[in-house]
C-alpha cells in the first residue's frame, strides 16, 4: 500500500530519513513552509527558505522515490513581526504560483494575537485569489479555544470548509472540526499531540471521512514514520486494508488534489545519477538507477 | 570611584559590587569600555563588546551577585552597565532599536542577559514587545530568563501574553512557582486556559503536570 505523509518538514530531517520513509512505503509528502525553531529576522530568508522547499528539497525527495509537494505561507509563531510578516505577504503571491505548491500554509493561530489574526484573514484570502485549499496550524496552548475560533474564522469569511484542512487535532476538537465540513489533520507526535494508540481509537469513534494522518515531522524530537507506524496498529487492530488506505492515502490525494497541482501521474523512478545545480545527494557511494 | 559615562542612579548602585568583584585587569577594561565613547557610540563594537565580556571579566564572570533578588551574574550586570552607558549617549528614540538588535543577533547567553535585566532600563515598558516576543523562543533557558525570578511579566505584559507565559512555562516545565508577580497578575481567563488544558489531558488520557494545580490553587484565593 502506498502511503502519503501529509505535513512533513523534511529541511530538517536526514537522508536516512527518506531511506526509512521509501522503504515503510511512503510515496508521497506535503511539507508545509513552517518556522524554523527560532524566528528568522530578514525577509530574504524566508525567499530562499521558499526556494529550498521547491528545488533542493524536491530533489532530495525524488531521490529515494518519494513525491514532494509543498505549501506556501507565513507561519504563526512569525506573523508576530509586523514588519518581517508584510515583506513575506509580498513574496507569497509570487510563491503560490508556483508548480507543486498545493495550498497555502501552514497558517493560523499560535498565541492569538491581533497580529496573527490579521495575517491569517489577509492568507485565507490569498487562497481564495490564487484557487488553492488552505493548511491550519491549531494552536499547543489554549488549544480547543484556538480551534473553534479558526473555524469561527473560517465561517465569517465564508472560506469553503472543504477547501480548509484543520490540523493537530485532538479528542477534544475533532468533533467541531468535522462538523464544520473542514478536513481533520491528525499529528503523531512521540510525546505531544496525538499517539497511535489514540489514533486508532478516534477512527474507530469517527470513521475515516475528511481524517488524515500526519507525523508533522521536524527539527524537535519526532518521528517520519508515524503515518505507517499508525497504519500498522490500525491493521493490528483489525481496521479493514480499505479504511487505512482511505485515510493514509485517498485522503490526503483528495483534498490536495483541489489545488489542480497534485500530478502523481508518474510514477517517479529513482536515479541517483541526477544532479540538482550540479550538486548530488551521493558522498561517493554507487547511484541506485531504477529502471 | 570610576568616572564613567553612564550616571543613571541604577547604573550607580550597581557598579561597586561589580568592580570590587573584578580582577585589576578585568576593573581596567570595564572601566575602559564604559567610558570609551566610540566604542559605546558604535553598533558594531558595542556588539562585539556585549559578546566577549564574560572572557574579558575572567573567572568569576558567572558567579551569582550576592544580595540580587533575580539570578544575575556579573556577566549579566556588567552588560546591563554596558547597554546603560550606550543609551545614555542616544536619544531616546533609539533605545528600543538598540536593545533589540543585541537581542535579535544574540546567542542564547546574551539572549539571557538582556532578558535579565529588562526591568532595569529606563522607560521599561517600551521593551515590552521584545519580551512577549521572546516567549516565542524554543530554548528552555531563554523563556526561564524572561519567565522566572524576573519583574518584567507581571509589571508589564498584557493579560494575553502574561497568559500565555503562564501556560507556556507549564507546557516546557518552568516552575509557575517561580513567575514573579504571578499570585497578582492571575484572572478569569487564564483560570479558563488552565482548566482547558487539565481537561486536554485527562482526555489524551495524560497525566496533568502539578504545576496546574499550583496555578489554579492561585486563581482561586
Amino acid at each position: 500500500m502506498r502511503l502519503f505523509d501529509p505535513h512533513i518538514h523534511m529541511t530538517s530531517r536526514t537522508t536516512d530519513d527518506y531511506q526509512a520513509m521509501a522503504a515503510a512505503g511512503i510515496a508521497a509528502i506535503v511539507e508545509p513552509a513552517f518556522w524554523l525553531g527560532q524566528p528568522r529576522t530578514h525577509v530574504g530568508s524566508f525567499e530562499d527558505y521558499f526556494l529550498s522547499l521547491l528545488g533542493w528539497e524536491r530533489f532530495r525527495a525524488s531521490q529515494f522515490g518519494i513525491r514532494h509537494f509543498c505549501t506556501m505561507g507565513l507561519n504563526p509563531k512569525e506573523a508576530n513581526d509586523s514588519k518581517l510578516a508584510d515583506g513575506v505577504m509580498e513574496l507569497l503571491p509570487i510563491y503560490l504560483e508556483k508548480d507543486g505548491v498545493v495550498a497555502v500554509g501552514e497558517i493560523g493561530y499560535d498565541d492569538m494575537t491581533p497580529s496573527e489574526e490579521r495575517l491569517l484573514i489577509a492568507q485565507i484570502e490569498l487562497a481564495r485569489q490564487h484557487e488553492l485549499p488552505v493548511l491550519i496550524h491549531t494552536p499547543h496552548r489554549d488549544k480547543k479555544r484556538g480551534t473553534l475560533r479558526t473555524l469561527d474564522l473560517l465561517r465569517d469569511l465564508a472560506f469553503p470548509p472543504e477547501l480548509a484542512l484543520v490540523d493537530h487535532n485532538n479528542e477534544e476538537t475533532i468533533r467541531a472540526v468535522l462538523d464544520s465540513g473542514c478536513w481533520a489533520g491528525h499529528s503523531i507526535y512521540p510525546e505531544t499531540k496525538m499517539d497511535e494508540r489514540r489514533m486508532v481509537e478516534i477512527v474507530k469513534q469517527h470513521g475515516t471521512e475528511r481524517i488524515l494522518i500526519n507525523s508533522a515531522a521536524d527539527w524537535g524530537v519526532s518521528d517520519p514514520l508515524k503515518v505507517p507506524k499508525t497504519a500498522a496498529l490500525m491493521r493490528a487492530d483489525n481496521i479493514s486494508e480499505a479504511d487505512i488506505e482511505q485515510l493514509c492515502w485517498h485522503n490526503p490525494v483528495a483534498f490536495f488534489a483541489q489545488s489542480q497541482r497534485l500530478n502523481l501521474d508518474e510514477p517517479s523512478k529513482v536515479d541517483q545519477r541526477a544532479l540538482f545545480e550540479g550538486n548530488s545527494v551521493l558522498r561517493g557511494q554507487t547511484p541506485r538507477v531504477e529502471s | 570611584m570610576v568616572s564613567i559615562v553612564p550616571t543613571s542612579s541604577v547604573l550607580q548602585t550597581l557598579l561597586s559590587p561589580l568592580f570590587s568583584a573584578l580582577t585589576p585587569s578585568a576593573q581596567s577594561w570595564l572601566e575602559l569600555t564604559l567610558t570609551d565613547r566610540a566604542l559605546l557610540s558604535s553598533r558594531q563594537r558595542l556588539r562585539t563588546a556585549f559578546t566577549q565580556l564574560p572572557r574579558k571579566l575572567g573567572s568569576v564572570a558567572e558567579n551569582r551577585v550576592p544580595g540580587e533578588p533575580m539570578p544575575c551574574t556579573y556577566v549579566d550586570l556588567a552588560r546591563l552597565a554596558l547597554v546603560l552607558a550606550a543609551l545614555e549617549l542616544q536619544p531616546s528614540s533609539e533605545h528600543v532599536a538598540t536593545v533589540e538588535e543585541l537581542y535579535r543577533t544574540g546567542e542564547q547567553r546574551e539572549q539571557e542577559s538582556v532578558l535579565r535585566t529588562l526591568a532595569l532600563l529606563p522607560e521599561p515598558a517600551r521593551f515590552t514587545p521584545l519580551a512577549v516576543g521572546a516567549c516565542r523562543t524554543n530554548s528552555v533557558a531563554v523563556f526561564s530568563a524572561i519567565a522566572n525570578d524576573n519583574p518584567f511579566p507581571a509589571q508589564h505584559f498584557p493579560e494575553l501574553g502574561f497568559n500565555q507565559l503562564v501556560l507556556k512555562a507549564i507546557f516546557i516545565g518552568v516552575p509557575v512557582a517561580r513567575i514573579t508577580g504571578l499570585p497578582n497578575r492571575v484572572n478569569s481567563e487564564l483560570r479558563r486556559m488552565l482548566e482547558e488544558y487539565a481537561s486536554e489531558r485527562r482526555a489524551a488520557g495524560r497525566a496533568v503536570p502539578d504545576d496546574v494545580s499550583v496555578a489554579l490553587a492561585l486563581c482561586e484565593r
